[in-house]
């Protein structure tokens, strides 16, 4: 049925083509911005069905005042039968840019439909990032979306009940995901974010907070930590006793309590021996008693008085 | 020469006499801001090695980086305004694109030249700088003599 209509429709337009009326040209032409990716987008010329095809082209301010009024083709938006193309790649410059589409059906083609206005890419809407705030143990993570080369982001992030204290971090690779802080037991972190675009020195607005709090990997170390005290004192006490024992082992094996006889202590000169007293009694025959010389004297001298 | 050798040599032109603070460049008295080098780089790294084959006269080097080196920070913002000029007015105009592709990226870097050049509004008024090159004639003339001796 649709196809009868298509054919009629046809049927009845093509002898106007023919006969030199154009083809309608695209209307409604109108620029789609977010994020820094711009979409050119137009109604479709609905009657016509996807036999259309659409070709865009655009116009940089070099192009209106230094290449005699030119236009460039976009190659991935020539002949197209969709409504709309991604002119992201070529609006790459904050200049004024002209835009305009034009539709054709087999050889006949509309005339151009330009956009109503130029349009620059330092309008494009610039949507707050989305951002994954988490605590791993007690480290304050942040995961960025990723929105591409072009971003930069403005980390907030603070302990709440001290909002006097925000900290800032610029992070300029979304990949990964940013450590932000060490976070105290039991503190209760926020975050929040805003892109920041260089190439039109503009920034978004800055996301809803996220806060997060220590996670309970935290709470199991703290409610064992008197378990993992009592361990430590016992190993310790383990430890000092088991020195000792080897300790005393060694000393009764190695280095046994029993002293040198002091005779073999005296070194010094053999006349020192005969000279010692300190050695009142010989430990191994206590019947022998060996005078020095000069006690002998004084016996002697005592006697023959 | 061809007029695209030019750029082949455009990456020495950013990043020399530039002092950044706060997404504000300074050349001299002027400031930029709203430029992205590093998406400038990548632009032109897009067409570089497309560009670099076509370029046959190596043996000539248009813009040194020696050149640009010895210029004062104070000179830096009319010397780049001068040559950010010449490439709009004098080498994207006879770079005959050999692609869509290779057109387009060329367009992008033209219109951020002139981007660029936008903001550089502070460099000497035309007539000084008019003034100023007649007074020097004669270094001029004493050269064209010098070299012939």
């Amino acid at each position: 049925m649709a196809t009868c209509f298509r054919s009629f429709l046809l049927g009845s337009l093509m002898p106007l083509l023919v006969s030199g009326a154009l083809l309608p040209a695209p209307q409604n032409i109108t620029i789609l911005s977010t994020n820094m990716k711009h979409f050119l987008v137009w109604s479709p010329l609905t009657a016509l069905g996807e036999a259309v095809k659409y070709s865009v082209e655009f116009q940089g301010e070099y192009e209106r005042d230094y290449a005699n009024d030119s236009w460039i083709p976009i190659g991935e938006c020539t002949g197209i039968s969709a409504t709309q193309c991604d002119i992201t790649e070529d609006i790459s410059a904050t200049v004024p840019y002209n835009l305009r589409v034009r539709a054709a059906l087999g050889t006949e083609v509309s005339r151009w439909a330009t956009l109503n206005g130029l349009f620059n890419r330092v309008t494009t809407s610039l949507i707050p990032p989305m951002l994954n705030v988490m605590a791993d143990g007690h480290h304050l993570l942040v995961e960025l979306e990723h929105l591409g080369p072009a971003f930069e982001f403005l980390v907030r992030y603070w302990r709440k009940g001290q909002e006097d204290q925000v900290y800032e971090k610029v992070v300029r690779d979304s990949n990964t995901t940013v450590h932000l802080e060490t976070m105290e037991a039991g503190a209760e972190y926020c975050v929040k974010a805003q892109t920041y675009v260089e190439a039109i020195n503009r920034s978004s607005n800055f996301s809803q907070a996220q806060c997060v709090k220590a996670t309970e990997s935290k709470a199991f170390s703290v409610m064992f930590a008197p378990i993992f005290f009592v361990a430590f004192v016992v190993a310790v006490f383990i430890l000092f006793l088991l020195a000792w024992k080897t300790c005393q082992l060694c000393q009764y094996s190695c280095c046994p309590n029993e002293g040198l006889p002091d005779t073999l202590k005296l070194t010094e000169s053999p006349a020192g021996i005969l000279n010692y007293r300190g050695e009142e009694a010989e430990k191994c025959d206590m019947s022998v008693h060996v005078q020095p010389p000069d006690e002998l004297l004084r016996f002697w001298i005592h006697d023959a008085l | 020469m061809h007029p695209f050798s030019c750029i082949v040599v455009l990456s020495f032109l950013f990043g020399t006499t530039v002092t950044k603070e706060r997404n504000m460049f300074q050349f001299g008295q002027c400031e930029l801001s709203g430029v992205s080098f590093q998406e400038l780089r990548d632009h032109f790294g897009e067409i570089k090695e497309t560009v670099q084959t076509q370029d046959n006269r190596t043996d000539v080097i248009l813009l040194k980086e020696s050149v640009l080196l010895q210029t004062s920070v104070s000179e830096s913002c009319c010397l780049l305004r001068h040559l950010l000029r010449f490439y709009i007015e004098s080498v994207f105009k006879h770079y005959e694109a050999t692609s869509n592709l290779l057109r387009r990226k060329t367009s992008t870097l033209a219109n951020t030249f002139l981007s660029i050049k936008a903001s550089l509004r502070q460099c000497l008024d035309r007539n000084i700088a008019a003034i100023k090159a007649v007074g020097e004639m004669d270094i001029l003339f004493a050269w064209m003599r010098d070299i012939n001796n």
